[in-house]
């Protein structure tokens, strides 16, 4: 997918673990891993609000477009 | 005025079909030692035979549907498969049927004159059109289904 999520970057950045970030945004630890290995095909504005706030990080720190080929 | 539910008409549904697919069973199995009593019929006997074994293959792919549908999963990868093999059995049954009437009743018929009318008689009148058009629905549902299943997926993967 072209769209690449950079979750695990930010959470080193703020040197919190995943744990500590699904209990401050209230999603549950399988959706978040899903989330961070760029597995999920969609996110919704209300979590992606909740993780930029539990973060202090902007939208775009989190997801970055990378124009890679199509995957057949 | 109280309506069925689609729980209880699913559960109906699948009590029916299990008590079908058993009788189905009994019925291969009691119809086998026939088979070879009397050679002049064995044509009609293997009929039975073979349409009864399609009958339980079929019955058993839709009790599987109807559990599906039962227990609120009816947009799953094997449901896909399933209604796609019905409709596969559904056309074999067509086959099938259509073979051995064309077998049994070669040169049974009486001309009308017509040649034309003949030939439908004799090679478009025994097709099981019901069938046919019921494994299309089957096939068609199929497809549903299968978008079901990849909405569904993307649901899930919503986070």
């Amino acid at each position: 997918m072209a769209i690449i999520v950079n979750l695990d970057v930010m959470l080193a950045k703020r040197k919190m673990m995943l744990t500590e970030l699904s209990h401050r945004v209230d999603i549950t630890m399988a959706n978040l891993s899903i989330l961070k290995k760029g597995k999920a095909k969609a996110i919704r504005f209300s979590t992606l609000e909740a993780i930029c706030k539990e973060l202090q990080c902007q939208p775009g720190d989190i997801l970055e477009f990378r124009d890679e080929p199509m995957e057949e | 005025m109280k309506t069925f539910s689609k729980d209880s008409v699913a559960k109906s549904l699948y009590a029916i079909l299990n008590v079908a697919f058993s009788v189905s069973i009994m019925l291969t199995i009691l119809s086998i030692p026939g088979l070879f009593q009397h050679p002049d019929i064995f044509l009609i006997r293997l009929e039975e035979l073979v349409i009864l074994c399609l009958v339980v293959i079929t019955l058993w792919y839709m009790r599987v549907i109807s559990n599906a549908f039962k227990n609120n999963m009816f947009f799953e990868k094997r449901i896909v498969k399933s209604l796609k093999h019905l409709s596969l059995l559904l056309i074999v049954y067509v086959l099938t049927d259509y073979c051995f009437h064309l077998l049994i009743n070669s040169g049974a018929y009486i001309s009308s004159g017509n040649a034309i009318a003949d030939f439908i008689v004799q090679y478009f009148k025994p097709i099981n059109y019901s069938m046919l058009f019921l494994s299309a629905i089957s096939f068609l549902l199929s497809f549903v289904a299968s978008e079901g299943n990849e909405l569904k997926e993307e649901n899930n993967l919503t986070i």
